[in-house]
């Protein structure tokens, strides 16, 4: 660059300000639009691999398929095994395969709402891929966040993934019925929680014993009928 | 890891913007990341990197990233404050509603402008 041959004025400097998943963004609010037309309420599940949504998602069938319409968005990076086991249920279920992409988008979430068409339901579940990062940055219009963490994984998850809690409205502490086995502090892990997020509510279920799982469904009542 | 997605995002809406405004080069892209956003600047980075070998329009670019902090905004009083301990407000010994963190900003772009023909 100099000052002789004018390339000078051929600078020019932009202020964007703009989202960088802009696109993502936008997509997103369409969902959420479309969902409240609907009258249909919308939960994505975050968290590690293997932390229980899916048997979350089966206990929470059984206990609310006769109350409540229900539908369920897999998110996994292959195969159709996590939808397989929601379909046993008798829920609608479609599963999105990522092809080894850690999150959903906002996009794949549009399709997958289409490929639902047809089907009565008040509430639907979006299972996230199993990771505890990468998700948290893309909306997919959701009504409600659940970020999970199960008790074998450790009580300080929200201190080292603060981006998954400081964005979710409900923060499930799952599996609690290991709590004898492992060393896991409800209380640090709360503390921690609260810390990034003041306005989390947290509750400790164990899906396999049923324990804490009547507060999990109430929530979810009172969604649907908000 | 998805910086990969991120950049690919970012490159996408400024190569829109260089079409519309008949930019022959990308000059340096400042964004701005919020303490959770949950980006590793070095994994940005180095997708960035990855992708600016093969892109003639990001070759030259020069990458800036700034940090944002977290701040939560008081739902009594409505002070908006940044806590070093507890989000808690120092007026009303309140939680706080997260406000910013998780920015994931394209705030500033310099282009260099196609050549016009003498008239």
């Amino acid at each position: 660059m100099c000052e002789h041959c004018g390339c000078q004025d051929r600078k020019k400097e932009i202020e964007l300000e703009r989202h960088i998943l802009s696109h993502n963004e936008e997509i997103a609010a369409r969902n959420r639009e479309h969902f409240r037309k609907k009258g249909i309420k919308v939960l994505n599940l975050i968290s590690a691999p293997g932390s229980g949504k899916t048997s979350l998602l089966e206990a929470t069938i059984d206990a609310l398929k006769d109350k409540i319409p229900l539908a369920v968005i897999e998110g996994d990076p292959e195969t159709e095994r996590d939808a397989e086991r929601i379909r046993k249920k008798g829920v609608p279920v479609v599963q999105v395969t990522t092809g080894g992409a850690c999150h959903l988008d906002a996009l794949q979430v549009h399709r997958a709402f289409h490929q639902l068409e047809g089907n009565h339901f008040k509430l639907l579940f979006i299972e996230n891929v199993g990771n505890l990062l990468c998700p948290s940055a893309f909306d997919l219009g959701e009504d409600l966040r659940v970020v999970l963490v199960s008790v074998p994984e450790g009580s300080d998850k929200p201190a080292k993934y603060p981006a998954a809690f400081f964005k979710a409205q409900v923060f499930l502490i799952t599996k609690i019925d290991l709590l004898p086995y492992f060393d896991f502090d409800l209380e640090e892990t709360r503390e921690l929680a609260l810390k990034i997020n003041p306005q989390i509510k947290i509750l400790p279920i164990s899906s396999k014993t049923g324990e804490g799982l009547e507060e999990w469904l109430k929530l979810l009542e009172g969604l649907v009928s908000a | 890891m998805h910086e990969a997605s991120l950049v690919l995002a970012m490159c996408e809406e400024i190569e829109a913007l260089a079409r519309k405004e008949g930019a022959q080069k990308v000059l340096a892209i400042e964004v701005s990341f919020g303490e959770y956003a949950g980006i590793e600047e070095e994994a940005f980075r180095f997708a960035f990197e990855a992708l600016r070998r093969h892109s003639p329009l990001f070759k030259e670019a020069d990458l800036r990233i700034e940090k944002k902090q977290v701040s939560f905004r008081c739902p009594f009083c409505g002070e908006t404050f940044t806590p070093e301990g507890p989000p808690l407000c120092s007026r009303c010994q309140i939680p706080g509603l997260p406000q910013t963190g998780t920015e994931l900003e394209i705030k500033r772009v310099e282009l260099l402008l196609e050549e016009k023909e003498d008239v």
